[in-house]
C-alpha cells in the first residue's frame, strides 16, 4: 500500500474509475475514505438535482423553432431571405417572438409530413423514414392533454415526458388514462369507422424503440406495444413502455425501464 | 433527470440499428425533415439540462439551447461523423454556452451569488418541493462561482456521465487537463456547498490544493 495519500486530483480522479492504482490506498485509509464520502455527496448533488423547467413550456415547440429557422433545406421560415445565418447571433427577444408565430406553422408542416409519409409508405425511403421516427415519438407529446397518438403507429398512444414517478401504481394508474384518452381521440377522430386492429408486431417495429428489444429480451408474454413515454425515476431518465397481450386474458403490462442500460425499474398491469 | 443518455457505441463494421443516431443523422442529410426533427427532439432534453447546469439560468439556457438547436441543424451537412452525435451535440452546446456566458460577463446578473449557498439536508426529503428549488439554486449559484472550463468539466462528468476521454473529446483537450479541471473544480465546489464558502460574486478561476 502506498503510505502517501493521494493528491485531491488522484483521488477525484480514482473516484471516477479513472486512477485505479489508488484503490488499494484508499481502501485502507479512513481519512481518503471520508473525503470520498464527501465526493460522492457533491456528485450526487449535481446529478439529481432537477432540470429548473420542462422543455418547450413557455415558448412553444423549440425543435420545430429551430428547424424553421436554421434555413435548411427543411426550414423555409425565418432564415430565408436575408434572414439569420450560421454564425449569427441569434436575436433574444424578436427573434423569441418570430419563433413562437413560426412554431404553429412549422409544426403543421412537420405532422403533415409524418402522416404523409406513413400512409403512402411504400417505397425504401419512406420506410426508412417511419422507422427512423419511431424511437423519438415518446417527445412527441401532447402535453395539453397528457397523452397523444403516435402518428407512425396509430394504435401506439404517446405519453410524453410523465416526470417522477412516484411508485408502480401511479405509473399503472397514468398509463391507463392515458390509453383511455387515446382510445377516445381516436374514437373522436373516426367516430364511424370501427377501431383499427393494432398492428401486429412486425420485425420492422420490434425493437425499433427504446429498450422494447430488452423488454422482449426478459420473461413474460409481450404483444404490441400500445403505450410509450418517457419519465424519471430516482434521477434517472426512465421510458414507460406498455404491451398489450396477445397470448392470454387482455391485459396490459406497464414498464419502468432505466434509459441508460434499460434495467428493469417498475412493473405493473391493467387489467 | 440528468443528461446522460442513451449513447449508442458500435463496434467497427457493426450495422446501424434502426432509429439509431446514426440513421436519423444520415436520413436527415439526405433531406428527410422528420428524421431532423426526431434527431433534435431526442436529444433536446438532455441539452437543455447541460445548457441549465453551464449558464446556471433558465433564461439563457433556453436561449443557449435554442441556439445550440439551430447550430446542430444547420451544421448537420458539416458533420462528417468521425465522433458521435452525441459527442458533437455536447460540443456544440458547451460551446455555445460558453459565449453566452462570455457575453453575460458584459452585463450585470442581479442577485448572483448574494447568499454562501449551503449542502441540502435537514428537510423532508427529495419529494419536497421547495427543497428542491432550493438545491437546484443552491449548485447552479455554486457552479456559477466556477470559472467556465471547471464548470464546463463537472458538469459533463457529474451530470452528464461522459468519461474522462469523452470529455476530452468534447472540449478538444487533453486527458489530463480534463483531469485537473474536474479535480479543480470539485474542490471548489466542495466547500461552497458546505456553507463555508465566502460570499463574494467573483469567479474562482484557482484553487488551493486540498489534502484528503
Amino acid at each position: 500500500m502506498n503510505p502517501d495519500h493521494p493528491s485531491f486530483e488522484d483521488l477525484s480522479a480514482h473516484y471516477d474509475g479513472e486512477a485505479p492504482e489508488w484503490a488499494e490506498h484508499v481502501a485502507g485509509c479512513a481519512s481518503c475514505t471520508s473525503r470520498l464520502g464527501e465526493l460522492t455527496t457533491l456528485t450526487d448533488t449535481i446529478a439529481q438535482a432537477p432540470p429548473g423547467r420542462v422543455p418547450g413550456d413557455e415558448h412553444g415547440d423549440p425543435v420545430a423553432r429551430a428547424i424553421e429557422t436554421a434555413d435548411t433545406p427543411f426550414g423555409h421560415g425565418a432564415g430565408q431571405g436575408g434572414g439569420t445565418r450560421s454564425g449569427d447571433p441569434v436575436r433574444k427577444g424578436e427573434q423569441r417572438r418570430r419563433w413562437v408565430l413560426a412554431a404553429s406553422a412549422a409544426a403543421v408542416v412537420i405532422v403533415s409530413i409524418a402522416i404523409g409519409a406513413v400512409v403512402a409508405s411504400k417505397g425504401p425511403h419512406r420506410q426508412m423514414t417511419r422507422d427512423a421516427l419511431a424511437p423519438s415519438a415518446p417527445e412527441r407529446s401532447d402535453r395539453a392533454t397528457g397523452g397523444g397518438v403516435d402518428a407512425a403507429a396509430v394504435a401506439v398512444v404517446v405519453g410524453g415526458e410523465l416526470g417522477m414517478v412516484p411508485d408502480r401504481a401511479a405509473l399503472v394508474t397514468r398509463v391507463a388514462a392515458d390509453l383511455r384518452a387515446g382510445e377516445q381521440r381516436r374514437s373522436a377522430a373516426a367516430p364511424d369507422s370501427p377501431v383499427p386492429a393494432p398492428p401486429a408486431p412486425a420485425q420492422g417495429v420490434v425493437g425499433a424503440r427504446p429498450c422494447e428489444g430488452e423488454a422482449r429480451g426478459d420473461p413474460g408474454d409481450r404483444g404490441e406495444v400500445v403505450y410509450q413515454a418517457t419519465a424519471e425515476e430516482a434521477g434517472m431518465s426512465a421510458v414507460v413502455l406498455a404491451f398489450r397481450s396477445v397470448q392470454g386474458p387482455d391485459s396490459v403490462t406497464v414498464e419502468l425501464r432505466a434509459r441508460s442500460d434499460c434495467r428493469l425499474l417498475l412493473q405493473g398491469a391493467i387489467p | 433527470m440528468t443528461c446522460a443518455g442513451p449513447v449508442p457505441e458500435r463496434g467497427a463494421g457493426s450495422v446501424p440499428e434502426r432509429g439509431s443516431d446514426e440513421v436519423l443523422v444520415t436520413a436527415a442529410k439526405g433531406g428527410d425533415a422528420v428524421a431532423l426533427d426526431a434527431l433534435l427532439r431526442r436529444h433536446h432534453p438532455r441539452l437543455l439540462t447541460l445548457c441549465a447546469r453551464l449558464t446556471g439560468n433558465p433564461t439563457d439556457a433556453d436561449d443557449a439551447c435554442q441556439e445550440t438547436l439551430v447550430a446542430l441543424a444547420r451544421g448537420l451537412d458539416r458533420f462528417d461523423g468521425r465522433s458521435s452525435f452525441s459527442t458533437w451535440a455536447y460540443r456544440v452546446t458547451t460551446n455555445t454556452c460558453l459565449d453566452e456566458l462570455r457575453r453575460r460577463r458584459r452585463r450585470p446578473v442581479p442577485g448572483l451569488l448574494e447568499d454562501p449557498p449551503s449542502l441540502p439536508g435537514g428537510s423532508d426529503g427529495p419529494d419536497d418541493p421547495a427543497e428542491t428549488a432550493t438545491r437546484r439554486i443552491d449548485i447552479d449559484r455554486a457552479l456559477g462561482r466556477l470559472a467556465p472550463e471547471f464548470r464546463q468539466a463537472v458538469v459533463l462528468r457529474d451530470l452528464c456521465q461522459l468519461s474522462y476521454a469523452e470529455i476530452a473529446e468534447v472540449v478538444d483537450v487533453p486527458v489530463g487537463t480534463v483531469r485537473s479541471r474536474i479535480a479543480r473544480g470539485r474542490a471548489l465546489l466542495l466547500p461552497l456547498l458546505s456553507g463555508t464558502g465566502t460570499s463574494s460574486g467573483n469567479p474562482i478561476t484557482s484553487a488551493e490544493r486540498p489534502r484528503p
